[in-house]
């Protein structure tokens, strides 16, 4: 039986229920947020590590958390946060930007499934070329499905920015997989 | 050619976990919060050490040792512990009498009937005695060996006198004549 937020909520600040609060809240959103940074991070045990680190802070950091947002808001929030800290730190091991979108490239084809199709291979390469607020906003808008006011909260951004945001990546996406699908297939 | 992602299948090419992975992302979340809060209570108190402290208590050990080990094998300090050098063969020995060798002498000496209470006073204060005795017989001592050297460097010369008393003037020119300059002879002298 899945619990509302504002039930987990008050698991989580009662020490006795605090485990099964913590539970509670991992077994709603766990499956979300790891498609969510893994999409960002692209390596499956560095998204298992920054998954594991957004539970850890978000339970260290609940008394901050304020009703009128919601759950998952929240945890999105605190999710993209230590997803972007990953990726710098995988950028500054590489010596320019161009190298690191190489890598990211290159873990999107090495960690694709034998199943996968090759346009979604391509999809997921074209959106490590974007700038990092772009490809949060394409990622959250296409593959969450989340509405702009949500996305709004969770990026401090406002609406009109991150519409705008959007089409530009939603355009950027459409003329790489035009200019290498091609070349590729 | 144109594409529109909007008519894509929005599915991502990585492969889905299982099941077990987020039973053991969960036991591992749990572990390092609620499982943590359970061992830091039977964790020993770990004193938080501040830093300077930390550096004053290294500068005073490492201070220590240096004073502990290095003076006492520094040259100077070998040098000041070191006793005086004497030389053996110019050492003077002083004579040792002891107390009650005075003691002896001293009772010998007073005959008077009045000697047993000066023997007595003698004992009393012997001590005082036997010191002030003892600084005499250094000093007596000394003189009697410098009046011995110069005995001993007189006797060879008057013997020289005599027997060349025993001789005339024209057997010392003789003697004189015969002789031959002895280079050692200084050394005698």
């Amino acid at each position: 039986m899945k619990l509302k937020d504002e039930e987990i909520v008050k698991l989580l600040l009662a020490p006795p229920t605090l485990e099964k609060g913590l539970r509670a809240m991992m077994d709603a959103y766990q499956s979300r947020l790891y498609w969510h940074i893994r999409r960002l991070i692209v390596d499956h045990d560095l998204a298992q590590d920054v998954l594991q680190d957004t539970f850890i802070k978000a339970y260290q950091n609940i008394h901050q958390f304020k009703s009128d947002s919601k759950l998952y808001t929240w945890l999105y929030r605190i999710g993209t946060n230590e997803a972007l800290q990953q990726l710098n730190k995988m950028k500054r091991m590489k010596k320019t930007d161009e190298d690191a979108e190489y890598h990211m490239q290159n873990l999107v084809a090495d960690n694709a499934g034998k199943d996968a199709e090759e346009i979604q291979i391509l999809l997921q390469k074209a959106i490590q070329t974007l700038p990092e607020k772009q490809k949060l906003v394409f990622n959250m808008r296409y593959y969450d499905d989340l509405p702009y006011d949500e996305i709004s909260k969770i990026l401090d951004m406002s609406v009109g920015t991150l519409k705008t945001n959007y089409h530009y990546a939603k355009d950027k996406v459409e003329q790489y997989i035009k200019d290498n699908y091609s070349e590729e297939f | 050619m144109k594409i529109d992602i909007e008519k894509l299948n929005r599915k991502t090419p990585y492969p889905e976990p299982s099941e077990a992975f987020f039973k053991t992302l969960q036991d591992n979340v749990i572990a390092k919060t609620v499982g943590e809060k359970v061992l830091v209570k039977k964790e020993a108190k770990v004193f938080a050490l501040n830093f300077k402290w930390a550096a004053a208590a290294a500068v005073v050990l490492i201070a220590g040792i240096t004073a502990f080990f290095g003076l006492n094998d520094s040259p100077e300090m070998q040098y000041a512990q070191q006793k005086p050098i004497v030389d053996s063969t110019y050492e003077i020995k002083e004579p040792v009498k002891s107390v009650a060798s005075h003691s002896e002498e001293h009772p010998a000496q007073i005959q008077t009937p009045e000697g047993q209470t000066e023997q007595l006073k003698l004992h009393q204060s012997g001590t005082h005695l036997s010191t002030a005795q003892d600084r005499k017989e250094e000093v007596s001592d000394n003189t009697d060996r410098q009046s011995y050297a110069v005995e001993n460097s007189k006797k060879p010369e008057a013997e020289v006198d005599k027997v060349l008393a025993a001789f005339t003037p024209d057997q010392l020119k003789d003697i004189e004549k015969n002789s031959e300059q002895d280079v050692y002879l200084d050394l005698y002298n």
